[in-house]
C-alpha cells in the first residue's frame, strides 16, 4: 500500500507554475475549427433567405426588400448549419465567441 | 416503566436538494430517519422539465440534432448520435465507415471526459477537493482535443443524418494518438489516488451495497450493474464501429461505491485502448456524408451505451419533413429505483456518496 | 445487430405476459406512449389524431429487445405491470402525466405531482389540436 500517495502530486502542483492564465493580459489561441461567432459580407450577400429557414433557433433575419441582414448573437448556438448552405459562401465563422458587452447599446 | 420500552422511535424527515453543494443538478429527496440511519426515501424531480421531446412536431428532423444533443451537457454527443442513428435505421441509410469510425472515437473520448468529472464530483463529495481539482485538470486536455477536433468544447454539432458535417484528418488524428501517451500519464496519476489511498477506501468501501438479484430485478444499468456482478454492456451490440474492436466487459463483484469507483476507473483505460484501436484501424477513404433521399417513415428503436448506462431512443416518422415522436429513455431514469433500495439502512452521512454513485444526470432525466 | 421483435397485446392479456416474462429473467427497459395519427382522405398531406394511445413496453433479455404494444382507447383503464416489475412505476407515473392515460394501482404512485408543470397533460396532441371534448 502506497504511504501518502497524494503527497507526490502536490509537491509536484508546489513547484511547478500554476494551471491557469492570467487572463486578460494571457489570452488563450483558438483553434482553426473553433465555433465562435457569425459574420456576413453583406456586399456580396444575395439575400437568398436559405440561413433564415436552415437556423435551428431563428436567430437569422433576412428582409429582401428593403435588404438587410440580422443575426441576434444570443440566440446563436454556433452550429455553423448557415455557414455550410450559403452557395455564395459569404458567412464565415470567427473563432472568438462573442465578447461581452460594455456599453447599454442593442447589437 | 413498561410503557419506556413500548414507545416507537422517533422519525424525521429531512430534506436532500434540490441545492446540495454535492449534487450537479437539482433533484429532491425526502429522507425519513430514525436516529441517523435512513428507513425510506422518496424522490419529486420535476425541477428541469423542459418538454423537448414536444419539440420534434415544430423543428424539422435534420436540424432536431441540435435539440436533442442539448438535452444533457456531460453526454451531449451520444444523444445527437442516438438521435441520428434512429433516423438513419428508419430510413435505412448506409453510413460510410469513416464516419463510423470518427463517431466511435468521438463517444470513446466523451466517456472519459464523462468519468473523469465524476470523479471528481465523488471526491468532493467525500471532502477530497485536492483530487476534485487534479481530475479536472486532466479533463481540460480531452475538452482541447474536441475543441481542435470539432469546433466546440462541450456541445459538437457535428453529427447530421447521413454521416458527420466535418471530417478530421489522419495527420490530426496520429498526433492525437502521440498525445495521449502523456494524457495516460496524468490519468493515472489521478487514478492511482482512488484505487490507493486509504481515506478515500474508508469512505467508500462496504457502502451502499446493491446485490446481484436486486441490480437485476430493479432495472439497473450501466456502471451500477456492472459493479454487482452482472456483465452486460449494450456496446457489445455493435452499432457504429465497435464491431471492429476488441474489448471486454469490466464487472466486479462487492455492489458497493467502491467497486462502482473501480469500474469507472478501468472504463477510462479501456476507453484509451479503444481509441488507439480505432486510430490504427481507420479507414483511408476520406467521404463522410451520405446524403438522406427520403423523408422517414416508420418506427426504430435503437439502444446505446451512455457513460452512464443504457440509453433507448424511439422515433417514429410519417413521411413529412417533421417527426411525429421522438422519446429518449435515459440510464439515470432506470437508475432511480435502485437507489431508493441502496438508501434504505444507511447513514445519513454517506447519502451524498451514494446519490453521487448513480452518476446522477438530472438534465437526462427529465427532458 | 440483433433484430427488434414487436407483439400485439390486449389490457386482458398484459398482466399474464408481463408475469411470464418477469419469471423468465427478462428486465424492463422503457415504457413510451405516443398518440397515434391517421391521414386525412381528403388532403394526404395531412395527419389527425385518432382519440387512442399507443404505449409500447420494451423488455431486454441477452441484448434482444421484445416490445409489447397495446393500443387503448382515451378512457380505458390499463392495468399497472409494477406488480411484477417494480421499477416501471416511474414510467407509468411518466406516462400518465404526459398524455393523461388511465394507469391503475402503480405501486409508488405520484398522483400527478411528478413533473412540475403550467399545463395539464402537455403530450396530449389530441385535445390540443381541438379533437373531441
Amino acid at each position: 500500500m502506497a504511504f501518502l500517495p497524494m503527497l507526490k502530486t502536490t509537491l509536484k502542483n508546489l513547484f511547478s507554475k500554476p494551471a491557469t492564465r492570467l487572463y486578460p493580459f494571457e489570452k488563450r489561441e483558438p483553434y482553426k475549427h473553433t465555433h465562435g461567432h457569425i459574420e456576413n459580407d453583406l456586399v456580396n450577400c444575395t439575400y437568398c433567405t436559405l440561413c433564415e429557414k436552415k437556423c435551428p433557433t431563428k436567430a437569422i433575419k433576412v428582409v429582401r426588400d428593403p435588404k438587410t441582414w440580422t443575426i441576434e448573437p444570443l440566440r446563436c448556438i454556433a452550429c455553423n448549419i448557415c455557414v455550410e448552405i450559403c452557395p455564395k459562401k459569404t458567412l464565415v465563422m470567427h473563432q472568438t465567441y462573442s465578447a461581452c458587452q460594455t456599453t447599454g447599446k442593442k447589437l | 416503566m413498561s410503557d419506556h420500552h413500548n414507545q416507537q422511535p422517533k422519525r424525521t424527515i429531512v430534506p436532500f436538494g434540490p441545492q446540495h453543494p454535492v449534487l450537479p443538478e437539482p433533484i429532491h429527496l425526502d429522507l425519513v430517519l430514525e436516529d441517523e440511519k435512513i428507513i425510506e426515501a422518496i424522490p419529486s424531480i420535476g425541477y428541469i422539465h423542459r418538454g423537448l421531446e414536444l419539440l420534434a412536431e415544430k423543428i424539422e428532423y435534420p436540424e432536431f440534432v441540435s435539440v436533442a444533443e442539448r438535452i444533457c451537457g456531460i453526454c451531449s454527443f451520444i444523444h445527437g448520435l442516438g438521435y441520428v442513428q434512429a433516423v438513419e435505421d428508419i430510413l435505412k441509410l448506409d453510413v460510410p465507415t469513416r464516419a463510423k469510425y470518427l463517431r466511435t472515437m468521438w463517444s470513446e473520448f466523451s466517456r472519459m471526459q464523462s468519468h473523469l468529472l465524476w470523479l471528481g464530483l465523488a471526491a468532493d463529495a467525500f471532502g477530497f477537493e485536492n483530487l476534485f481539482m487534479a481530475s479536472w485538470k486532466v479533463r481540460e486536455s480531452i475538452l482541447d482535443i474536441f475543441e481542435e477536433t470539432t469546433g466546440g468544447r462541450v456541445i459538437f454539432n457535428v453529427c447530421q443524418v447521413g454521416g458527420l458535417r466535418k471530417n478530421v484528418e489522419t495527420d490530426t488524428l496520429r498526433r492525437i494518438k502521440k498525445d495521449l501517451d502523456a494524457i495516460e500519464i496524468q490519468i493515472r496519476n489521478v487514478c492511482d489516488i482512488f484505487v490507493n489511498d486509504p481515506s478515500t477506501k474508508h469512505r467508500l468501501v462496504g457502502v451502499g451495497i446493491l446485490s446481484k438479484e436486486m441490480a437485476h430485478e430493479l432495472g439497473a444499468v450501466g456502471p451500477m450493474l456492472r459493479a454487482s456482478g452482472i456483465a452486460s454492456d449494450t456496446r457489445m451490440l455493435g452499432y457504429a464501429a465497435y464491431s471492429d474492436v476488441k474489448f471486454d466487459i469490466i464487472t466486479e463483484t462487492a455492489g458497493d461505491c467502491y467497486a462502482r469507483v473501480l469500474v469507472r476507473i478501468n472504463e477510462i483505460y479501456q476507453s484509451l485502448s479503444i481509441i488507439r484501436q480505432l486510430i490504427d484501424k481507420i479507414p483511408e477513404e476520406q467521404v463522410v456524408y451520405n446524403k438522406p433521399k427520403a423523408n422517414p417513415v416508420g418506427e426504430s428503436f435503437m439502444r446505446l451505451e451512455q457513460p452512464r448506462g443504457e440509453v433507448v431512443y424511439y422515433a417514429k416518422g410519417n413521411g413529412s419533413k417533421n417527426l411525429e415522436r421522438f422519446r429518449a429513455r435515459t440510464p439515470t431514469f432506470a437508475n432511480i429505483a435502485p437507489m431508493l433500495h441502496v438508501l434504505k439502512g444507511q447513514e445519513l452521512a454517506d447519502v451524498p456518496n451514494i446519490v453521487l454513485t448513480i452518476d446522477p444526470c438530472i438534465s437526462c432525466t427529465e427532458r | 445487430m440483433t433484430t427488434n421483435e414487436t407483439i400485439t397485446v390486449t389490457t386482458d392479456e398484459l398482466l399474464e405476459k408481463t408475469a411470464l416474462m418477469a419469471k423468465e429473467g427478462y428486465r424492463v427497459v422503457q415504457i413510451c406512449a405516443l398518440t397515434p395519427f391517421k391521414t386525412d382522405p381528403e388532403n394526404p398531406a395531412k395527419k389527425i389524431p385518432l382519440p387512442e394511445f399507443e404505449i409500447y413496453y420494451s423488455f431486454d433479455k441477452g441484448y434482444a429487445l421484445t416490445n409489447l404494444k397495446l393500443t387503448v382507447p382515451r378512457d380505458q383503464e390499463i392495468p399497472s405491470i409494477s406488480r411484477n416489475f417494480f421499477a416501471a412505476f416511474l414510467y407509468e407515473n411518466e406516462i400518465n402525466e404526459q398524455f393523461g392515460t388511465k394507469i391503475t394501482n402503480i405501486a409508488l404512485d405520484f398522483k400527478g405531482t411528478l413533473y412540475k408543470k403550467a399545463k395539464k397533460v402537455p403530450f396530449d396532441v389530441y385535445s390540443r389540436q381541438g379533437g373531441g371534448q
